[in-house]
C-alpha cells in the first residue's frame, strides 16, 4: 500500500500533495502503512478512505478504493458505521464495538461478517477533529465458530431424551430449527427397517420435506455424501433462517448406523447463503449429521443410569474437540475443552499427580487420572489408559473418563462402576481394550477396594522399600467381551506408603521387559521416599524419562496417607510427662510405626522432655516446653525445645550429662543439642522402616 | 504430690520369692516424678539381705531415671530383673544387662 500511497495522484484530491499535509495525518497514516494490524484512516467531511496492507484482505474485490469517500467504499454498512464516524467527527469521542454484525457484499454475495473495532479522533495543529483513526478485527470466525459450537453442545444435550426414532428425529429438527443461522433448512428421512425405503421424519419450520430432486437414495446406499446446489431453481426457495437471501447450496448426508451397522437414513443440510461452503463449514454440518445418527440410534427405552451414560456419551465435547483444534484461532477454546476433559485441577490432600501426553502441543492424549471426592469422606481413584496417542485417543478418553466419574458417583463400587463402564465403552467407538484403574479409598483407615480392567497394577511402595502390587482384583480390558461381573478387592495403605498408579508409558521401553521397568520405578520412588509428594511425582516423572522423551502418553497417580504433625506445649514439671507421653504415644499409634520403634521413640522423645524439665526445675513454675512430630515419608522427627537459659548443661544436669544422652543416641538414629539464648532444642530422627 | 494432668502411674507391691529371696511387682511407668518413690520401696526390700526380683513385666516406660534406680544398687546387691521384650533395648542400651541378672519374658 506505501507504494500505492505514493504513486496516487494526490493533486487530484481534496487531500492534497502528501509533503502540504498537516503533521497529524502524515502521523496517523505512518502509523497505519507501518501496523500489520488492519488500519484504516477517514480524512476529512467526506471520510476519504486510506488503509494499509493488512487490511486488503477485508475489502475482498472492492481494492482499490484508495482516497475514496467512505460511503462509496462501505455503501453496504454505510448506515451501521456512517452514523459512528461522523459521530466522531462531531464529538472528538472514540468509541469501541465489539462482535457487530455487518452484512457485507464483498465477493458477489450477502456474506455475514462480524467486526470488533474502535475509532479515535485524530486532531490537527489548532485542536479540530480532522480524521478517524479505525483499527478492526475480523471476528466473524469466532463467532460463528462459537455459535457453531453451542448447537452442536445443544444437540449433544439431547441425548438419552427420545424414546422413538420419530421422536429423536423431531427433536433434532427442533434444535436445527433454533441454529437457522447455520442450517437454514434440515430434513431428516429414515430408512424403513429391511428394506431400502425412505420416509421423511422431521423437517425444520418452514420446510417442506419435499423428496423430490434431493439424491436421497443414492446417498443412502453408497454412503457417500452429496453436495446440492442452484437449490432456488430446483425446490424454490428454501427458507433463509433470517438471513437477507435463501440458501443456494445444501449438502446431503448419509446417517450412519449403530457400530458401523448400515446407514439408518440420511440428513439434508442446507447452507447458509451468509456463508461460503469451506472447509470448516463442511465439517459442522458432517458434526450436526454424525449428532443426528447418534441421538437416532440411541432412541429407546432407557433406563436413568443409560440416560446419564449417553448424556455424556453424546461426545459434544470430543466433536467440538475436534472442531476447535482444527481451527487455529479456537486454540484458546481448544486447551480450555482439553483441561476440562483431563481431570480435575484441585486434588485431595495427600495425593499428586503428573501427565504428559506423547504429541504436544496438544495437552490430551489417551490417558486419564482422576480423584473424586464421594460420600462418607471417601475418595474415588481412576486411572485409565486408552488405545493409541492423539487426539484421536483423547475424544475417547473424554468420554470414558465422565462416564466412568458418573459412574463411580451413582454405584460407588469399583467392580460395579467397570462392569457398567463396559457396557458403555462398547458403544463408544476405539474404546475397545482400553485399560482402567478404580479404586474407592477411605483415607481414615488406608483401605482401599479396587477392581482393574487389565491395568498395570498400582503399586504399594512400603516404608521399608518392599514393594506390593495390588494385582487381586484383575480382569480384561474394557469391552473386550460379554460383560460380565468384574471383580474386586481389597488393600490397606498404611501411613507412610506410597500408593503409585500409573499408565504403562511410565514403564515401558523398547528392549526391555516390563518388570524391569516396574522395578526402576518402584526403586525411584522409595530413594525419594521422604520427599514432599509433588517433588516425588516430578522426580519420578524426570527419572525414568528416555532421553528422548516418553514415547507414550503418560500419567502419573500418587498417594500417601499420613498424620498430620503433632505439636504441643507442656508445662516444664515431672508430673507433666506422663500426659505428653501420652499424646505422643498416640500419635505414633496412628502413624502406624512398630512396636519397638514407637518404644524407642517413646523413650529418647521422654529423655528430651525430661531434659526440658530439669532446666526448669526445681523451681517448679518454668515457662512452658514444646514438643513437635511429625512424619515425611519415612523421616521421623521429634524437636523438643525449652527456654531454659542455660548455654550449656548444667553440672548437675542428670540427663545431658549423664545417662539420658547416651540413651537417646543409642535409640535414635541421629540427635542434634542447639544452646542458644533461647533455650536447648534436642532434635531426634529415624529412618523409619529401614 | 499434687497431680496436674495424668500423673505417671505406679503401683509397687512387694513380697516373697520361692526360695526366701523378695519380689518387687512393679505395674505402671517410671520415669524421673516417680524414680525416687520405685528406689524408696527397691531399698525397703534390699534391706533384707537376701536377693531381690523386680518383676517389670507389667512396666510399659521405663527411662534413664529409673534405669538410674536399678544401676545405683545393682553392684552392692543381688538384684534381678524380669521385663518383656518391650524394655530390652532400654535395659541392654544402658548397659543394665551388663551388672544385672535379666531375664526377658
Amino acid at each position: 500500500m506505501a507504494a500505492r500511497m505514493r504513486e496516487f495522484d494526490w493533486a487530484s484530491s481534496p487531500l492534497g500533495r502528501p509533503e502540504d499535509w498537516p503533521p497529524s495525518l502524515t502521523t496517523a497514516v505512518r502509523i497505519c502503512l507501518t501496523s500489520r494490524f488492519p488500519m484504516i484512516v477517514w480524512w476529512g467531511p467526506d471520510l476519504r478512505f486510506l488503509y494499509n496492507d493488512a487490511y486488503l484482505p477485508l475489502l475482498g474485490t472492492k481494492h482499490p478504493v484508495l482516497d475514496k469517500p467512505g460511503e462509496q467504499v462501505w455503501g453496504d454498512i454505510w448506515h451501521i458505521v456512517g452514523p459512528m464516524l461522523h459521530g466522531v467527527l462531531a464529538t472528538g469521542e472514540a468509541t469501541w464495538s465489539e462482535d457487530v454484525l455487518l452484512p457485507m457484499n464483498r465477493y458477489g454475495y450477502w456474506e455475514e461478517t462480524y467486526w470488533t473495532y474502535s475509532s479515535s479522533p485524530v486532531h490537527d495543529d489548532s485542536g479540530a477533529v480532522r480524521a478517524v483513526f479505525t483499527a478492526v478485527t475480523d471476528t466473524t470466525e469466532r463467532v460463528i465458530g462459537e455459535r457453531r459450537l453451542a448447537a452442536l453442545r445443544e444437540l449433544g444435550a439431547r441425548a438419552g431424551i427420545a424414546r422413538t426414532v420419530d421422536e429423536a428425529c423431531r427433536l433434532v429438527a427442533d434444535v436445527l430449527g433454533r441454529a437457522g443461522a447455520d442450517v437454514p433448512y434440515a430434513a431428516i428421512h429414515v430408512r424403513r427397517p429391511g428394506t431400502d425405503d425412505l420416509v421423511l421424519a422431521a423437517v425444520t419450520p418452514g420446510g417442506s420435506g419435499n423428496e423430490e430432486g434431493w439424491p436421497l437414495r443414492e446417498v443412502l446406499a453408497d454412503g457417500v455424501p452429496r453436495t446440492v446446489s442452484g437449490l432456488t431453481a430446483k425446490f424454490g426457495e428454501l427458507p433463509s433462517g433470517g438471513w437477507s437471501t435463501p440458501p443456494v447450496e445444501a449438502v446431503v448426508l448419509p446417517l450412519p448406523g449403530d457400530a458401523g451397522g448400515p446407514a439408518i437414513g440420511v440428513i439434508v443440510l442446507a447452507a447458509s447463503a451468509g456463508h461460503a461452503v469451506d472447509e470448516s463449514y463442511r465439517t459442522f454440518l458432517g458434526l450436526v449429521a454424525q449428532q443426528t445418527a447418534a441421538l437416532v440410534n440411541g432412541a429407546g427405552p432407557l433406563g436413568t443410569e443409560d440416560r446419564a451414560l449417553l448424556a455424556l456419551l453424546s461426545g459434544t465435547l470430543a466433536h467440538a474437540l475436534r472442531r476447535a483444534h482444527r481451527d487455529d484461532r479456537q486454540r484458546e477454546v481448544a486447551l480450555a475443552l482439553q483441561r476440562s476433559i483431563l481431570g480435575p485441577a484441585r486434588l485431595p490432600e495427600g495425593f499428586a499427580v503428573r501427565y504428559e501426553p506423547a504429541n504436544p502441543p496438544l495437552e490430551v492424549g489417551g490417558d486419564w487420572y482422576d480423584v473424586i471426592p464421594l460420600d462418607g469422606d471417601r475418595i474415588g481413584i481412576v486411572v485409565g489408559d486408552c488405545v493409541g496417542r492423539g487426539l484421536a485417543a483423547a475424544a475417547v478418553m473424554g468420554q470414558l473418563r465422565s462416564a466412568c466419574r458418573a459412574l463411580l458417583l451413582e454405584a460407588n463400587s469399583p467392580s460395579h462402576t467397570l462392569t457398567a463402564l463396559d457396557r458403555f465403552a462398547v458403544q463408544v467407538p476405539d474404546a475397545l481394550c482400553t485399560t482402567v484403574f478404580c479404586g474407592v479409598l477411605d483415607p481414615a483407615t488406608g483401605t482401599l477396594t479396587y477392581s482393574s480392567a487389565g491395568h498395570p497394577p498400582a503399586t504399594l511402595v512400603h516404608r521399608d522399600g518392599t514393594a506390593e502390587f495390588l494385582d487381586a482384583g484383575g480382569s480384561v480390558p474394557l469391552a473386550v467381551r460379554v460383560p460380565e461381573a468384574r471383580p474386586e478387592a481389597t488393600a490397606v495403605v498404611p501411613v507412610g506408603s506410597l500408593l503409585m498408579l500409573y499408565t504403562d508409558g511410565l514403564v515401558e521401553r523398547r528392549h526391555e521387559s516390563l518388570d524391569d521397568g516396574v522395578d526402576r520405578a518402584t526403586g525411584v520412588a522409595h530413594d525419594a521416599h521422604d520427599a514432599e509428594l509433588s517433588d516425588l511425582a516430578s522426580t519420578l516423572m524426570s527419572s525414568l524419562r528416555p532421553d528422548d522423551g516418553y514415547e507414550d502418553d503418560v500419567a502419573l497417580l500418587l498417594y500417601r496417607r499420613t498424620v498430620p504433625p503433632l505439636t504441643m506445649e507442656f508445662e516444664a514439671h515431672p508430673e507433666s510427662l506422663a500426659a505428653t507421653r501420652h499424646w505422643l504415644r498416640a500419635w505414633l499409634t496412628d502413624a502406624g510405626l512398630d512396636e519397638d520403634l514407637e518404644q524407642d521413640v517413646l523413650v529418647a522423645a521422654g529423655e528430651a522432655c525430661a531434659n526440658a524439665v530439669e532446666h526448669a526445675y526445681p523451681a517448679g513454675t518454668g515457662p512452658n516446653a514444646h514438643l513437635s512430630v511429625r512424619l515425611t515419608g519415612a523421616h521421623l522427627v521429634v524437636t523438643i525445645a525449652d527456654h531454659g537459659r542455660w548455654k550449656q548443661p548444667p553440672p548437675d544436669n542428670h540427663v545431658l550429662r549423664g545417662r539420658g544422652m547416651p540413651m537417646m543416641e543409642a535409640l535414635a538414629d541421629a540427635v542434634t543439642v542447639r544452646h542458644d539464648t533461647e533455650g536447648t532444642t534436642v532434635t531426634l530422627e529415624w529412618r523409619v522402616g529401614s | 504430690m499434687e497431680s496436674r494432668f495424668v500423673t505417671t502411674a505406679l503401683t509397687l507391691v512387694p513380697g516373697p520369692g520361692d526360695e526366701g529371696d523378695r519380689i518387687l511387682t512393679v505395674t505402671g511407668e517410671i520415669d524421673m516424678s516417680n524414680a525416687a518413690e520405685f528406689g524408696s520401696a527397691l531399698d525397703r526390700e534390699l534391706a533384707a539381705g537376701t536377693a531381690v526380683t523386680v518383676d517389670l513385666t507389667a512396666v510399659t516406660y521405663l527411662d534413664s531415671a529409673g534405669v538410674a534406680v536399678l544401676f545405683d544398687r545393682a553392684d552392692a546387691h543381688d538384684l534381678r530383673l524380669v521385663a518383656t521384650r518391650l524394655l530390652t533395648r532400654v535395659l541392654q542400651v544402658s548397659g543394665l544387662t551388663r551388672v544385672a541378672k535379666v531375664t526377658i519374658r
